[in-house]
C-alpha cells in the first residue's frame, strides 16, 4: 500500500504521436483507445472538430489534435487512433497519429513549459517530461478542453 | 449514518417537499377566497406532517417553525383570528424557511439557519392577531360574537373526546412518543373534529397499515360524527385519508432509474433498426426460404412490442403539469405586489402531462413571461379604471394537449403591445434600420421583443426589463424542440402561446439525404414535402423562392445552411426535393437531394460540444450503427429568417 506515495510522485501517462513530437496525457483521464471508426461531420463547427462517432449507442465529439495544434492536416491511417478520454465527466475522443506506450515517470522530472510567446498551443501544455533521450509534452487536458 | 436512515431522510425530504409545492397555492387561494375551512384544514395537516416527521427524525429547526405557523393555522380554522395580509407574508416566509431548511438537510451541508427571529415574528403576529380580534370584540364590532361560547361548548366536548382518541391510538404505535404527546397535548385545547383530522393524517403516514384500520377510524369517527351531529368535517377527512390509501399505490422510483430504463429502450429501438434492416437484407436475397419468413415474422413481432415499450416507458416519465404551475400563484402574488399592482392568476388545465424534461425546462421561461406580463403588460389601476377595465388585471395560463404537442397559453388583460413604439425602440438601440422597419410586417414587429438586447421600458426595473428575460424565453423553448407564438391587441392585451412536442426522447424524423450525408428532420414541423423542378425555383433579389399554391415560400439549400456548401454535381439534378417547414405561422422550405424515408429515432444528446451555430438538436444512431444528426429546425428558422430581413 501506498508505495506510490513513498518519497516521491509517480506519474502514469499514456503517450502518443503527432508528427514527430511525442506527447502524454495522464492515464487517469485515459478510458480506451480506439481504431478509427467512421466520424460523421458537424455542421458548421470548427475546423479541429473531426466530428462525432458512436461509442456502443453513445454519441462522443472527436478533437483532431494535429488541427487544434495547428500542424498541417495528414490523412489518417493504419496506425491512427482515437484516444476516448474522459474528462469531468464528459467523453471525447482524440484523434493522433499513433499511441506508443504507458510510462511511468517520477512527477519531479516534469518541468513546467517554456515561455512560447506567439504559440497558440502552449496554452494546453501543461509541462515537458524530460527523458534520458527524449523529451515529452504533457497536456494540459483542462485546457485543451477548455478551448474546444 | 445508515443506507436505511439515510432512506427514511430521503423519503421525508421529497414528501416534505411535495406538500409545500401542494400548499403554497394554496395559501394564495386562501387569501383571495378568505377563511376557506376546507383550504386551512388542508394546510394545517400539511403542515402538521411535516412537524411530525421532522420531529421524529430529530430536525428540530423544521419543527419549531412549522409549530409555530401551525400554530397560527390552528387560531385560523378555530375562527380565534382572522386572516391578514401581514399574517400571509409572515406564513409564506416560514413556507420558504421551511425549504431552505429541506434544502440544507439535503445538500448536508451542516448549515443552520437562525429561525429564532422568524419564530418569534410568527408568534409576534399571531400575538397582534389575537389583540386585534380582541380588540374589536371590545369595541362591540363583534366580528364572531359567538367564538366563546363555541370554546366552551368545545370544552365541555373535551371529556368525550378522549375516546376516539385511544380507541385508534394503538395502530399508531408507529408514530414516535413525542408525536403522540404532542397528539394529547393538542387534544386538550382543540376540538374533536381536528384530533380526527391528526389520526387520519397519522394514519395516511402509514400505509402498511392500510385500510382496515383506516376503516376502524372510520367507524369510529362516524360514531363521533353521530355524538357531536352536525360536524362534517370528519367526513372530509376520512375521505383525504381513503384517497391518501389509494395514492400508496403509486411506487416512488428514482428518477434515475427510469431514465436508466429509457436508455435501455433507446439502445433496443436501436438494435430493432437494425434487425429491421438486415431482415429487408434476406428477404430480398432469400426470398423462397421459408426461414426467411419466420425471421421476418419474429422481427415484425419485435418491431411491435419496441413501440409498445417504447410508449410505456414514455408514460413512465410523463407528470402533471400542475407541478410546474403550482408555484406560479405565489410568484404572481409576489411580484405583484413589488410594482403595487393588483393581479389574479387563473390556471387551466393543470392536469395536462408532459415529459419530465418539458417540467424541467418550461418553468423558468415562463417565470419570465409571467414577470413580463405583470411588470409590463398589466397597467397600474388607476390608468385600468380610466380605459374602463376592471381594476384588477388579470392572467390567464392555459395548458392542453394538441396532437402531439403541449400547449401552453399566458393571456393577460393588459394594454398589449405598441408594435409602432417597439419598432422606434429597436430603431434606436440599432437592432433594426428605418427601412427595414418600415417593411416590417407586424408578425415580425412583435418578434422584437425577442432579440438580444431589445427591452421597451425606459427604465430597467428588479424583476424585468434588462432585456434578456425574453430573449432567454425563446431560447430555452427551443431547446425544448418548441416555438413561442405572440399574438396582441391595443388596450386588449398579450397572449404568448408556447408548443411543445410531449416528449424529447424520442420522436418521429424524416431522414433525408444531402451531399451523400443522412440527416433526421423532426416530423412535427414538417407540413408537406415536394418533389420540383429547378425550373420551378425562382430569384428574388438573391432569394430563391418557390411558389406554393400561390404562396411564395423562401427556398433554402440544406448544405449551404449547414456550411458544407454545395457539391458541383448536385447542381446538375433536375429536381429537388423541398421540405415544407411551417413553424407557428412561418414557412420556408428546405431543398434536399434525397428523401429516404420516416423513421423513429432516438435523441442522444451532444455532449461536450458547442452545437449553437450547428443546427444540431442532438444526435440518433441508425440501424448502421451510423452516427446521424438530427437538425434544429427552429434554430434554422431563427437564424434564416433574420437572413431574408437583412
Amino acid at each position: 500500500m501506498g508505495n506510490t506515495m513513498v518519497s516521491e510522485q509517480v506519474l502514469q501517462l499514456v503517450t502518443f504521436t503527432l508528427e514527430k513530437e511525442e506527447y502524454a496525457v495522464n492515464i487517469l483521464n485515459v478510458q480506451e483507445i480506439n481504431r478509427i471508426t467512421e466520424i460523421t461531420r458537424v455542421p458548421n463547427a470548427p475546423d479541429y472538430v473531426e466530428g462525432v462517432i458512436n461509442l456502443r449507442g453513445k454519441v462522443i465529439p472527436v478533437i483532431n489534435l494535429r488541427k487544434k495544434f495547428g500542424l498541417y492536416n495528414k490523412d489518417t491511417d493504419d496506425s491512427s487512433r482515437v484516444i476516448i478520454m474522459d474528462i469531468h465527466g464528459v467523453t471525447y475522443g482524440l484523434v493522433v497519429d499513433s499511441v506508443s506506450e504507458v510510462l511511468r515517470i517520477p512527477a519531479d522530472i516534469v518541468e513546467p513549459p517554456p515561455p512560447m510567446a506567439s504559440s497558440m498551443s502552449s496554452m494546453f501544455i501543461k509541462g515537458i517530461a524530460k527523458l534520458e533521450n527524449r523529451l515529452i509534452i504533457l497536456i494540459d487536458i483542462d485546457g485543451l478542453m477548455g478551448g474546444a | 449514518m445508515n443506507d436505511e436512515m439515510e432512506e427514511i431522510i430521503q423519503e421525508f425530504i421529497t414528501e416534505a417537499e411535495e406538500s409545500l409545492d401542494r400548499i403554497e397555492p394554496r395559501f394564495v387561494e386562501l387569501e383571495q377566497k378568505g377563511q376557506d375551512t376546507n383550504l386551512i384544514n388542508d394546510i394545517f395537516r400539511s403542515m402538521h406532517t411535516i412537524k411530525g416527521a421532522a420531529g421524529f427524525l430529530g430536525f428540530q429547526l423544521i419543527v419549531d417553525v412549522a409549530h409555530a405557523a401551525e400554530n397560527i393555522m390552528k387560531k385560523l380554522r378555530d375562527n380565534e383570528i382572522s386572516l391578514s395580509k401581514s399574517l400571509m407574508d409572515v406564513i409564506l416566509e416560514s413556507i420558504d424557511m421551511l425549504r431552505l431548511l429541506l434544502i440544507h438537510i439535503k445538500e448536508k451541508d451542516g448549515v443552520e439557519e437562525n429561525v429564532a427571529p422568524l419564530v418569534q415574528e410568527l408568534g409576534k403576529a399571531l400575538k397582534a392577531a389575537m389583540s386585534n380580534l380582541n380588540n374589536k370584540e371590545q369595541a362591540g364590532i363583534s366580528v364572531k360574537p359567538d367564538i366563546r361560547a363555541e370554546q366552551s361548548s368545545k370544552a365541555s366536548k373535551e371529556s368525550e373526546s378522549i375516546s376516539p382518541e385511544s380507541a385508534s391510538e394503538k395502530p399508531l404505535n408507529k408514530v414516535n412518543v413525542a408525536e403522540s404527546a404532542k397528539v394529547t397535548e393538542n387534544a386538550q385545547e382543540t376540538s374533536k373534529s381536528s384530533q380526527i383530522t391528526q389520526i387520519a393524517e397519522e394514519l395516511s403516514q402509514i400505509p402498511e397499515i392500510a385500510k382496515t384500520t383506516i376503516n376502524d377510524s372510520i367507524k369510529n369517527s362516524e360514531s363521533t360524527q353521530a355524538a357531536t351531529d352536525g360536524e362534517q368535517k370528519p367526513n372530509e377527512m376520512i375521505q383525504a385519508a381513503k384517497d391518501n390509501v389509494q395514492k400508496a399505490q403509486n411506487l416512488r422510483v428514482d428518477v434515475n432509474r427510469i431514465d436508466k430504463v429509457m436508455d435501455l429502450a433507446g439502445e433496443v429501438v436501436l438494435v430493432r433498426n437494425r434487425l429491421l434492416n438486415i431482415s429487408n437484407y434476406f428477404d430480398m436475397k432469400y426470398t423462397d426460404d421459408q426461414m426467411t419468413e419466420i425471421l421476418m415474422e419474429a422481427v415484425s413481432f419485435l418491431d411491435r412490442i419496441t413501440s409498445d415499450m417504447q410508449i410505456a416507458v414514455m408514460k413512465m416519465r410523463m407528470q402533471p403539469i400542475q407541478k410546474v404551475l403550482s408555484k406560479f400563484p405565489r410568484l404572481v402574488r409576489d411580484i405583484s405586489a413589488s410594482v403595487n399592482k393588483d393581479v389574479e392568476l387563473q390556471i387551466f388545465g393543470e392536469g395536462t402531462e408532459v415529459d419530465k424534461t418539458v417540467i424541467e425546462h418550461i418553468g423558468d421561461p415562463m417565470t419570465h413571461i409571467l414577470r413580463n406580463s405583470i411588470d409590463h403588460a398589466i397597467e397600474p389601476a388607476e390608468e385600468r379604471i380610466a380605459k374602463g377595465k376592471p381594476s384588477k388585471g388579470k392572467i390567464v395560463i392555459n395548458t392542453y394537449q394538441r396532437g402531439t404537442q403541449i400547449v401552453v397559453e399566458i393571456t393577460d388583460d393588459g394594454k398589449g403591445m405598441d408594435l409602432n413604439k417597439l419598432k422606434k425602440k429597436a430603431i434606436e438601440k440599432g437592432l433594426l434600420t428605418e427601412e427595414e422597419a418600415q417593411k416590417m410586417s407586424d408578425k415580425d414587429a412583435i418578434d422584437i421583443i425577442f432579440m438580444p438586447g431589445f427591452s421597451t421600458k425606459e427604465v430597467a426595473t428588479e424583476l424585468s426589463g434588462r432585456g434578456v428575460g425574453m430573449d432567454v424565453v425563446k431560447t430555452n423553448i427551443s431547446l425544448l424542440n418548441g416555438y413561442v407564438e405572440v399574438s396582441t391587441e391595443k388596450d386588449v392585451g398579450t397572449t404568448f402561446k408556447i408548443s411543445i412536442p410531449l416528449t424529447l426522447a424520442i420522436i418521429q424524423a424524416l431522414m433525408v439525404e444531402v451531399n451523400g450525408v443522412k440527416y433526421a428532420i423532426p416530423l412535427s414541423p414538417i407540413e408537406e414535402t415536394l418533389k420540383v423542378s429547378k425550373k420551378d425555383i425562382n430569384n428574388i433579389t438573391g432569394q430563391n423562392v418557390i411558389v406554393i399554391r400561390d404562396n411564395i415560400c423562401p427556398l433554402f439549400d440544406l448544405s449551404s445552411i449547414l456550411g458544407f456548401g454545395s457539391n458541383g454535381n448536385n447542381d446538375d439534378l433536375d429536381f429537388k426535393y423541398l421540405i415544407v417547414i411551417s413553424m407557428g405561422d412561418r414557412r420556408f422550405c428546405i431543398a434536399v437531394d434525397k428523401l429516404v424515408g420516416q423513421e423513429e429515432v432516438v435523441i442522444k444528446t451532444l455532449n461536450g460540444m458547442d452545437t449553437t451555430s450547428s443546427f444540431v438538436l442532438g444526435a440518433t444512431i441508425t440501424g448502421d450503427g451510423k452516427v446521424v444528426f438530427i437538425l434544429d429546425v427552429t434554430g434554422m428558422s431563427r437564424n434564416l429568417m433574420e437572413l431574408t430581413r437583412a
